[in-house]
């Protein structure tokens, strides 16, 4: 049950979601109707020069209403929230959002919110390569990611959670693949991107 | 700065209607919804009764983006003039929704109507922002939404 009295201005709360993954996406566009190909075929994706499909911006955003609305329950209810889309998120990238309370008026909240798409590059150890992730493989990190500053590495001292995608002897992008979610436990250093998917406010009425 | 879409072409295309969108809810299309966003809520996954999820009203306002991609106006010469030429260009950029106390109900047929509120040009994209409404059968207003999209330069 969230409060009012249990708020306060300037008070941040975070999240993370994820990894991603190509069934999810598939999933949504099924049921939100959006079936445009870039989503659901990486071989229409690779097409369309994107290196593979992207997630559609309304699930990265529904990820964060679904975090919001569960946290809120039936303590109130969002009554406005507004949304910038900024950076493509791919399958693999785990989903990091970050809330913060601006102002609290009555029974009303309003926070300024940003989620942030992580997509793991490798992992090293030792100066070899332990894992390589997607986006090694498929060139996703650009230029322009490394020139920004928003390529990082940091070292793993716990369980690292990431998606293994397994491809045919077809091979991407037209062939079948298989997704399972994996624990990486044997430390190392991963590199990966760190860059702003979305970004917004929100407001929402409490009820105490 | 677009030779055929002029700043005087393109303040003409503001206020100018989107196609209105219909839509029917389906209870079946709401608990696949949110199964598919993965909250785990059982109000939103309750095959008898459900409530919507928040986040369900992007499905239907999404049909208004593509609706942007038709608008035109007629041209001094009676010509029809788009604003768009090639919809493979156009990115959903940004999306607000203002919630109301009305919940969505099975079988009730809904309609978005929607205009453009700012139309311009910068650094090289077209940028389009409509305000749209959804309303349900009684006129009872379900949202109220503004959505961004831009056009890459070569898609007008």
């Amino acid at each position: 049950m969230v409060k009012i009295a249990d708020l306060s201005e300037g008070q941040e709360i975070t999240a993370s979601v994820g990894p991603m993954t190509r069934d999810a996406i598939k999933e949504y566009g099924k049921a939100s109707k959006d079936t445009n190909a870039i989503h659901m075929s990486d071989t229409a994706a690779v097409l369309s020069k994107l290196k593979g499909v992207i997630q559609h911006g309304m699930l990265s955003y529904a990820h964060v209403m679904v975090y919001l609305d569960d946290w809120i329950a039936d303590s109130g209810n969002l009554t406005k929230i507004t949304c910038e889309m900024r950076g493509m998120v791919r399958p693999g990238d785990m989903l990091d959002m970050k809330f913060e309370i601006t102002e609290i008026s009555g029974k009303t909240v309003k926070m300024d919110w940003a989620q942030y798409s992580m997509t793991p590059i490798e992992i090293t150890k030792d100066g070899k390569e332990i894992v390589s992730f997607e986006a090694k493989e498929r060139d996703w990190i650009t230029e322009k990611d490394v020139n920004r500053d928003l390529v990082k590495e940091k070292d793993l001292d716990g369980a690292f959670t990431w998606l293994k995608t397994t491809w045919d002897e077809e091979g991407f992008p037209d062939g079948k693949y298989e997704e399972e979610v994996q624990e990486y436990t044997g430390g190392g250093t991963l590199k990966y991107r760190y860059r702003l998917s979305l970004k917004g406010t929100v407001e929402f009425q409490l009820n105490d | 700065m677009s030779e055929r879409l002029t700043p005087e072409i393109l303040e003409k295309f503001q206020e100018v209607r989107i196609d209105p969108v219909k839509t029917k809810i389906r209870n079946k299309r709401l608990v696949k919804y949110a199964k598919a966003i993965g909250t785990t809520q059982e109000k939103y996954l309750d095959k008898e009764d459900p409530v919507e999820h928040p986040s369900y009203v992007g499905t239907i306002v999404v049909k208004a983006l593509l609706g942007l991609a038709d608008v035109a106006i007629e041209g001094p010469d009676g010509e029809e003039i788009k604003l768009i030429l090639n919809p493979l260009f156009v990115v959903h950029a940004g999306q607000d929704y203002e919630f109301t106390d009305v919940h969505l109900k099975d079988g009730e047929k809904l309609l978005t109507n929607g205009k453009l509120d700012e139309v311009f040009i910068k650094d090289g994209m077209l940028f389009l922002v409509a305000n749209c409404e959804t309303t349900n059968e009684n006129d009872e207003i379900v949202l109220k939404t503004r959505i961004t999209a831009i056009c890459r330069q070569g898609g007008f």
